[in-house]
């Protein structure tokens, strides 16, 4: 009775260090589309991994990843400890429709809110700094055509303080016009702006129907993915 | 929105808050010749000065250093500028320059010479009788100019000396030296060893 006890103990013991029996096979799936894919395997569907135990034989492998089409398939499993299964998904055409789409509505933001807005901002801050130096320019100018008709018979000078007052007096108005044409811009295209639609790429999990989208946010300006679940 | 135009109107406003300069010359009408003058203006709330001469000499500085060689009727036009001289204020001032000439001799005090003659580099000058008490309001006066015009020379030293005259011979009665250069007081002044005050005044030809 109590041998019989102890070879029990011990076979439960022993238990994890031995091999199942080869009912099926581990099978490493390498998936090139999004991160995440869910894999049906004779329409059942399975567990969200890249290694699945499937019996050896041929199955109906149906495989979908997001922003991908769905695919069909048919994989011959043979009867070995572990094999790997590589496929590659097509993408949505809608969702490379939805990104030139996207492309699109961003070049649009950034010509009528973002553009102006950088142009009036770099001329606020260039305005000050070219407003001086304009200033100190002008004063040397007047200075040196003041020496160029009392002191001295040479003009280079006074020509040379001249031309670059003149560069200094194009740059500062250029900054003046910079902050006029952003404001302009900025008010004249902002109903436009915010008039535009911002695209939108749907898809439905085929297997789980749960559907998700891409959108724009509308604070930050960056995709985000939203979940809808269907119960 | 409203912040843009902020920005923009606020660097208007401090321009348009920027002082306008104010150019001021208090000078006397007539200006010394033959000597080194430091000329200043009574300007305000300038970044510089530029000085245009009558006689086609121009200066940027807040002073000038300048001699006047000649007697003239002249005239200098100041301009104050602003910080980036794009405000400026103009004032044309009218002026004369002169040498200094010896004008008159004043004694004060008790004197019993016949005559008191004053001395100097170019020449002696007396006047009348000398016997008396002259006071501040009656002094004794040996005049000069302008039957005689006697430049003090500005660019050296030098100075007067006086004498009386008794009994046909001539009495030393002090002498003053200065450095004409630097000495402007208008008048000089000697005290004799007999005790007389002597002053002798300046004039610029009108």
């Amino acid at each position: 009775m109590k041998s019989g006890l102890v070879l029990i103990l011990l076979l439960a013991l022993l238990a994890p260090f031995v091999s199942p029996a080869q009912d099926s096979t581990k099978v490493r799936f390498f998936v090139k589309g999004s991160a995440d894919f869910w894999i049906t395997i004779d329409g059942k569907l399975q567990p969200l991994s890249n290694i699945q135990r499937i019996t050896p034989g041929e199955h109906a492998i149906e495989i979908w990843s997001p922003m991908h089409l769905k695919h069909k398939g048919i994989i011959d499993v043979p009867k070995e400890d572990s094999v790997s299964f590589y496929q590659e998904l097509k993408q949505d055409p809608e969702y490379v429709a939805y990104l030139f789409e996207m492309d699109k509505y961003k070049r649009k933001i950034f010509l009528g809110r973002t553009a102006p807005i950088v142009v009036a901002i770099a001329g606020v801050v260039t305005s000050p700094i070219l407003y001086f130096s304009r200033k100190s320019w002008h004063e040397k100018t007047v200075i040196e055509d003041f020496k160029y008709e009392y002191f001295s018979g040479d003009a280079s000078g006074a020509e040379n303080t001249r031309a670059r007052y003149q560069t200094a007096n194009a740059l500062f108005f250029t900054s003046l016009g910079m902050i006029a044409g952003g404001i302009a811009s900025y008010t004249v295209l902002h109903k436009w702006v915010a008039n535009l639609e911002k695209p939108l790429y749907r898809q439905e999990n085929p297997f789980t129907f749960e559907a998700f989208e891409i959108g724009l946010n509308p604070t930050h300006r960056v995709p985000q993915f939203g979940l809808t679940l269907n119960f | 929105m409203k912040r843009f135009i902020y920005l923009l109107v606020i660097p208007l406003v401090l321009v348009a808050c920027e002082p306008k300069p104010k150019a001021c010359l208090d000078w006397d009408d007539t200006l010394e010749a033959g000597t080194t003058l430091t000329l200043s203006s009574c300007s305000e709330d300038f970044e510089f000065l530029t000085w245009e001469f009558s006689d086609d000499r121009g200066y940027v500085n807040n002073s000038v250093e300048r001699i006047f060689e000649e007697e003239d009727d002249m005239s200098v036009r100041l301009t104050a500028y602003s910080d980036g001289a794009y405000r400026s204020d103009i004032v044309t001032f009218p002026y004369k320059t002169s040498f200094r000439y010896i004008d008159r001799m004043e004694v004060v005090g008790e004197s019993n010479f016949s005559k008191l003659e004053l001395r100097m580099e170019g020449g002696a000058w007396s006047g009348n009788d000398a016997k008396g008490v002259f006071t501040e309001s009656a002094p004794y006066i040996v005049y000069v100019w302008p039957t005689e015009e006697v430049i003090i020379e500005s660019r050296r030293t030098g100075g007067f000396s006086v004498y009386g005259f008794k009994n046909g011979s001539e009495v030393f009665l002090g002498k003053a030296s200065f450095n004409f250069e630097s000495y402007k007081e208008n008048p000089m002044t000697l005290e004799t060893n007999t005790g007389l005050k002597v002053e002798v005044y300046w004039t610029f030809r009108d």
